[in-house]
């Protein structure tokens, strides 16, 4: 039996989960302020990728991303989980690429290293490079199968995946090999437990990156000079502006942590008050001034 | 050769790590620098001041490649009393020129900066690593244990960067446990201005910063100060207090925050601003006192993780003693490779090269000022009486200005004796003065 070649495309993303480093919040993101980490989705699929190899034994898993240095520490850390090789592209070029250039220049890729099997995630955290693997298919001519739950077996040169579809529906495809298949991320947290050698290896060894030229593309074709379309300003989302919750002291430890992890929000309740009629007045007029139903 | 050898262990890519990772790889020593968080800096946390004249040394013109946020050209040291403040407001035009006094930074950026420029130099960075332990054979630190399947590293020598509750440490036997005395929790908010608020309201133009320290009684009564920051468009404030205070009087930081960002002297600074992140962190404040034993054979600790932060009042500085400990256990390191011996003597080295700068020279200069910190009518009564004196002779309210000196003496009478006062001047004139 010839051996599996599995490509995985790792995509970099600005961790837009955590709260953003103040510089971010101008009208051009600046990058030094912002954490980059491997796309949770391509890394659901690396992990898909290295299953499928513990399952066949006979195979082998390159990674694949395009990008600067924050790629080449994304596809280290592939190195150290497990896959074998790792391949950068980058050139100056791609600075201000469109998808479809960008697309292309992994397709050059793809075309070159011939894999039998290509996986990446379903979409993109910050959903810069979403449409990356779908165009980069289309350009080396690959099927592509989004939004897969799960791959059920690889072999005669045929994939059986299965796909989700609306409302909890399922479909079972079996699609030809080579084919580019994004994979849904499954939740959870994605966490790299390799051991100490590993990781070692990975963070020492070289990593060869790829330009345009190697590729056999020019900037006109796939770089910036061919792009149809140009970013003309980023934005991110606006920071949160609600206080912090700061409970109460003389409240439990346990209800002290419910409130802050409740973010402030309580639920909504009455008040029933008693007294004199005085006292009554006088908690209904609070009321009023505090909460801001009319105006007193 | 294993792969797991190296010469040089670091633990903890802060600024003294770093350092000392990217002194050693430019020597051509084979050296990793461990990390528990993400990336270098997305675990740690202080005000924001750097002051950067050792990193001039290690990077010449860093403020050309380094993220800074702005150079303080302004400074300020305010006391507080509940709704009045009095204030010392320096302007320097030679803290504007290069080399700079210091700079406010964020640490995610700068930490990230800094660890780049050791692996470019070779340095081997590997993040999301804990050591738990150290490796000994016989007396000799040979090695950590690190949070992964075969964690076993083994090197010739460990630097022990790994923060104020350094683990490396203790496991090394090289410290006892603290006390409350010794620590201070500090916690920081940054708050987002308006656009151009930050240089109207600062009176800054360009990329110079402020940086004002605040001493006096927190809310609820905590004991410490507080700061505030200028970032390129956002403050850093927060408060710092002892944490033996926090314990006695059953308070919370986070209300001596609210209360100080409600404070007249502060709340106009912060108009319109929107919160945009918080956190906190331990400073080992005792000086001298909680210093561990730096080195045994084969091992060498740093930066807060040594103590090595100086809390004189008026200094509040931790990052230049990080960095120039660094360097110091870098050239220990880097004599001990050239001499083949690793041993006890090899590091004590260490110390007599601490000795020999401003490092143990600044923290033993000050350790007199331990004593004054932990004096509580430092907090309790002198921001206020002089805010009272301020007060009382600046009111115009028809009665006629009295001389400073009577007045002095009614309100001192209020709160304490001139006898009381003599002592505390005493204490704080070796403090500061001689």
């Amino acid at each position: 039996m010839r051996k599996l070649n599995i490509a995985v495309l790792i995509r970099s993303v600005v961790d837009s989960r955590v709260p953003l480093p103040p510089d971010v919040y101008g009208e051009k993101p600046l990058p030094e302020g912002m954490i980059s980490i491997v796309n949770p989705a391509d890394w659901f699929a690396l992990e898909c990728a290295l299953n499928l190899r513990n399952q066949m034994n006979r195979s082998q898993i390159v990674a694949i991303a395009l990008g600067g240095e924050e790629a080449e520490e994304s596809l280290r850390w592939c190195l150290a989980a497990g896959a074998e090789r790792a391949l950068r592209i980058w050139d100056r070029s791609l600075v201000e690429a469109d998808q479809l250039g960008r697309g292309k220049a992994v397709a050059a890729v793809l075309t070159r290293s011939k894999p039998d099997l290509i996986l990446c995630g379903d979409g993109c955290l910050d959903q810069i490079n979403s449409l990356l693997p779908g165009v980069a298919a289309s350009a080396a001519g690959l099927s592509y199968v989004p939004g897969v739950a799960r791959i059920e077996k690889v072999e005669h040169g045929m994939a059986v995946v299965v796909r989700k579809l609306e409302k909890g529906k399922r479909e079972r495809v079996m699609v030809k090999l080579p084919a580019l298949i994004a994979i849904e991320e499954a939740g959870g947290v994605p966490s790299c437990d390799a051991d100490l050698p590993g990781l070692i290896a990975a963070f020492t060894q070289p990593m060869p990156c790829k330009g345009l030229s190697c590729l056999g593309l020019s900037p006109e074709r796939a770089g910036s000079r061919g792009a149809k379309v140009n970013n003309v300003m980023t934005r991110v989302s606006r920071p949160i502006t609600a206080r912090p919750v700061t409970p109460d002291h003389r409240l439990p430890a346990e209800q002290r942590l419910r409130k802050i992890l409740a973010g402030g929000v309580v639920r909504k309740q009455g008040e029933v008050i008693t007294g004199t009629p005085e006292q009554l007045a006088d908690r209904i007029i609070e009321f009023f001034r505090s909460e801001p139903v009319v105006m007193l | 050769m294993n792969s797991n050898n190296f010469d040089v262990i670091v633990v903890g890519a802060g600024p003294a790590g770093i350092t000392a990772a990217l002194l050693l790889a430019r020597k051509g020593l084979k050296v990793t620098l461990l990390e528990r968080g993400e990336f270098p800096g997305s675990k740690n946390m202080f005000g924001g001041a750097v002051f950067g004249r050792v990193l001039h040394d290690i990077i010449p013109e860093y403020w050309t490649k380094a993220p800074f946020e702005r150079f303080i050209s302004r400074k300020m040291i305010t006391m507080l009393a509940e709704d009045s403040a009095v204030s010392l407001d320096f302007h320097s035009a030679a803290f504007k020129k290069p080399p700079y006094n210091g700079f406010v930074v964020q640490r995610t950026s700068f930490d990230r900066w800094y660890a780049q420029e050791a692996v470019k130099a070779g340095a081997v960075l590997l993040t999301q690593t804990v050591a738990d332990d150290i490796i000994r054979e016989g007396s000799q630190v040979v090695g950590v244990m690190a949070r992964r399947p075969q964690g076993e590293l083994r090197a010739k020598v460990v630097i022990a960067a790994d923060g104020a509750v350094s683990l490396l440490a203790k496991k090394a036997g090289l410290r006892r446990e603290f006390t409350p005395n010794q620590f201070s929790l500090g916690v920081k908010e940054v708050v987002q201005l308006p656009a151009g608020a930050l240089e109207e309201r600062l009176g800054l133009t360009g990329d110079e910063g402020m940086s004002n320290e605040f001493l006096g009684r927190m809310g609820g009564g905590l004991h410490g100060g507080a700061f505030i920051y200028t970032n390129r468009d956002c403050l850093s404030l927060g408060v710092v207090a002892q944490a033996h205070s926090l314990k006695a009087r059953k308070a919370t930081i986070y209300d001596a925050l609210d209360q100080f960002k409600r404070h007249p002297a502060v709340a106009p600074l912060l108009e319109g601003g929107r919160f945009l992140e918080y956190s906190a962190h331990l400073i080992p404040e005792a000086g001298i006192n909680m210093v561990p034993q730096l080195f045994t054979g084969g091992m060498m600790v740093a930066g807060d993780a040594a103590g090595l932060v100086l809390a004189g009042g008026v200094f509040l500085e931790g990052v230049n003693f990080a960095i120039a400990a660094g360097k110091a256990a870098a050239e220990t390191a880097i004599q001990a490779f050239e001499k083949g011996s690793f041993d006890q003597a090899a590091m004590a080295e260490y110390e007599v090269r601490l000795k020999e700068s401003f490092v143990l020279q600044d923290i033993d200069r000050f350790k007199t000022a331990i004593p004054m910190l932990l004096n509580e009518r430092l907090y309790e009564v002198y921001p206020s009486f002089v805010c009272r004196t301020l007060e009382n002779w600046f009111m115009v309210d028809g009665t006629g200005h009295p001389k400073l000196a009577g007045m002095v003496k009614r309100l001192l009478g209020e709160d304490m004796g001139l006898w009381q006062m003599t002592k505390d001047g005493y204490q704080f004139g070796r403090a500061m003065l001689w």
